[in-house]
């Protein structure tokens, strides 16, 4: 319990991580640094876009699977470690770093 | 046409007579059935009506069974507000709710009419292919997360079927803290947390790595370069606030099944008693990660640590209990997964020396306490010794060796050389005759803090009897171990390098270059020394920080890792000039050996004369 918050605060100050969410299957938020209304944007969209990448990737090839999503855009960079019932998102500010 | 109508009008009249004969039927039964007593006055208001309206209220049902409107039962399960065409039908009664009832199957038809025009709408092409009937979750939308609540939609019929919808998944995003904690607290969820956390933090390194794929060269100026020769430069530092804080670093190893992985064991932290007093971190220097890999740590503090070689992912440790414990990165477990017991046939005293030797097949790891007892190991089985022996000194006295390092030739498993506490160092020999008889080097006034065999020899020279010691008196010792004769006593050291003014802590061979060595000291200096260019002074010194108390070279011997006593371990890049050696090395070397011989030899002539 304690090393789940440890290692998440941990995450949080490295520079320019503006929050890590970790979210069910489902999309629904378990752990969080954000607001709740960021953390819920967040983690259904992300949820989403993740899924779709991976059943594109296991299209391409069944045999393969996503590992890692990171989405660079003007403002952010959104990092994703799916798993098979978890994901652990990271949105950082590459700008800072 | 005449001939039909009436047969029509029979058939009607049967019906009639049928209809009035089951009438009364229905009054006695309606006691017994669960509906309550008042529906029935109800029912009986609503007789009056044209029997043909039953018949049309069959078709209507019919139609709505047809349909699957869902909520048609839903609504026949309340009772009284209206009646249900069901329940009605089952009675055969006629009904005055005809109305009502199609007033409420109507509306549903309507309205999903009415979302489906909104809903294209709101979400633009996507949605063209779809059929208006059903409302997949889009993939643009999040509706299911209730955050266009109140603003989408909130008039139709379908509305509130939406919103059963919305609150249906509503009650899955308000997950309760506890439900919560389970999730964090089970074991599918630490899998993943353990694993995604590890890629993520090397991700964010990677980014402060200076490495941005985005840049752009052209036009920008060229990066300023050469450094200046022989100079040693500050790569990485290894330092957790949590676990390294405040703690003496007490030996390193770097893996050599995962060249990028370091090893680190660390003693008590005097200001954190409720901390284990022995930890051992795992650091990675490829990626540019703050915190360590994994983290180990046992109640007794950790005096040295090691890689098993020949399994890459045990970790053996030596506590200062006298136990010896095996940590297993596969386990998710911080503490070890195999232990010593205390017996009188292992360790019971501090265990300062560790080393696997042997082959893949046939290896062994061996230990030494504090108190001079050697002990032979198998990995698979760590209850209980293989063998021991107790090392006296070679007076014959039972006063025991103090040992506090040691070192292994290359390719030598029963040969080994030991420094301790009381000025001497000694040769082991594991196995035959003389296995009680150590020689001994005597020259130092101090303790000897570390001791290391030479390492790199060519097929024209072996230079693999060589051997430096380090002492707490000030300074370091280059021995030749074959010239040593057990009879003639304690052999002189061929070299003195004295140039430290503090306790020096630890030297180590270069893995790579035959003349190069590092020095640390108790005053925060990093010595490289070079011995074909100076024997006096060292080639670089570098004013590192704290004491230092131990120091390793990378196998590929083009870093070296120098930890303090606060905790901190620097890892330094070396110069070209400590990680190439040009062809002649060798021979330079061989020379600069045979003028300490003669020197020594002048010396010793210059006593007797």
């Amino acid at each position: 319990m304690s090393e789940v918050e440890e290692t998440m605060r941990r995450i949080q100050s490295h520079p320019g991580v503006v929050g890590v969410i970790i979210v069910n299957a489902e999309g629904i938020p378990i752990r969080t640094t954000l607001d709740n209304s960021a953390t819920t944007q967040y983690a259904a969209l992300i949820q989403q876009l993740s899924s779709k990448a991976r059943s594109a990737v296991r299209d391409i090839d069944p045999q393969n699977d996503l590992c890692f999503l990171r989405i660079r855009t003007l403002k952010h960079e959104i990092m994703v470690a799916p798993d098979k019932e978890y994901l652990l998102i990271v949105v950082q500010n590459p700008s800072e770093t | 046409m005449a001939d039909i109508k009436s047969e029509l009008a029979a058939k009607r009249n049967k019906l009639e007579e049928l209809k009035r004969r089951n009438q009364p039927a229905g009054p006695k039964n309606s006691p017994s059935r669960d509906t309550p007593p008042i529906v029935d006055p109800v029912i009986d208001a609503k007789k009056k009506p044209n029997e043909e309206l039953s018949q049309k209220r069959f078709e209507v049902d019919s139609l709505l069974k047809d349909l699957n409107l869902p909520f048609v039962k839903g609504e026949a399960d309340t009772p009284r507000t209206s009646i249900s065409p069901s329940s009605l039908t089952h009675r055969h009664k006629p009904v005055c709710s005809i109305t009502v009832l199609k007033g409420v199957n109507i509306l549903p038809r309507d309205s999903v009419n009415y979302a489906k025009s909104t809903q294209t709408e709101f979400t633009g092409e996507l949605r063209e292919n779809e059929d208006g009937d059903s409302l997949p979750a889009s993939p643009i939308r999040p509706e299911t997360f209730n955050l266009e609540e109140g603003t989408n939609m909130d008039d139709e019929g379908t509305v509130k079927e939406e919103d059963k919808h919305t609150h249906a998944s509503g009650a899955l995003v308000n997950l309760t803290e506890e439900q919560k904690q389970a999730i964090v607290s089970s074991e599918s969820f630490f899998t993943f947390f353990d694993w995604s956390t590890r890629v993520m933090e090397r991700a964010l390194g990677e980014n402060n790595n200076r490495v941005d794929i985005f840049r752009d060269y052209a036009g920008k100026d060229q990066l300023d370069e050469d450094p200046i020769k022989d100079k040693v430069a500050l790569n990485r530092e290894f330092f957790d606030d949590h676990w390294s804080r405040n703690r003496v670093v007490t030996s390193m190893d770097w893996s050599t099944t995962y060249p990028e992985l370091l090893l680190s064991s660390y003693f008590t932290n005097e200001e954190a008693p409720s901390e284990p007093d022995g930890v051992v971190c795992l650091w990675n220097y490829k990626y540019q990660r703050e915190s360590p890999e994994y983290v180990f740590h046992w109640q007794s503090p950790v005096l040295t640590a090691k890689f098993a070689p020949f399994h890459p992912n045990l970790i053996i440790g030596g506590c200062y209990s006298g136990q010896i414990v095996m940590w297993d990165t596969r386990t998710h477990k911080r503490t070890p997964v195999q232990k010593t017991t205390f017996s009188t046939k292992a360790h019971v005293y501090p265990v300062y020396c560790l080393d696997v030797v042997g082959s893949k097949n046939a290896h062994n790891l061996i230990s030494i306490s504090k108190d001079g007892k050697i002990c032979s190991w198998s990995l698979e089985n760590l209850s209980q010794p293989q063998y021991h022996v107790g090392i006296d000194s070679k007076t014959g006295t039972q006063k025991p060796l103090y040992a506090t390092c040691m070192s292994f030739p290359v390719n030598d498993v029963n040969r080994f050389y030991v420094g301790t506490d009381e000025k001497n160092a000694y040769q082991i020999v594991r196995h035959g005759n003389d296995q009680g008889t150590p020689v001994s080097y005597e020259g130092h006034s101090g303790p000897i803090s570390g001791i290391d065999c030479h390492r790199v020899s060519s097929s024209q020279f072996d230079f693999s009897s060589l051997f430096l010691t380090s002492s707490a008196d000030w300074s370091v010792k280059l021995w030749n171990a074959s010239d040593a004769d057990p009879n003639a006593g304690g052999k002189a050291a061929l070299h003195t390098f004295a140039h430290s003014v503090d306790y020096v802590w630890g030297v180590q061979w270069s893995p790579v270059h035959p003349a190069v060595f590092a020095s640390i000291d108790g005053g925060g200096n990093l010595y490289m020394w070079n011995i074909n260019q100076d024997v006096e002074v060292p080639s670089t010194k570098e004013q590192v920080g704290t004491a230092l108390n131990c120091l390793r070279f990378h196998p590929e011997g083009r870093q070296i890792a120098v930890g303090d006593e606060a905790g901190r371990i620097h890892v330094y890049n070396l110069s070209e000039s400590h990680i190439n050696p040009s062809a002649d090395e060798w021979v330079k070397l061989q020379n600069i050996l045979e003028d300490f011989e003669s020197n020594d030899l002048a010396q010793t002539e210059d006593r007797i004369h």
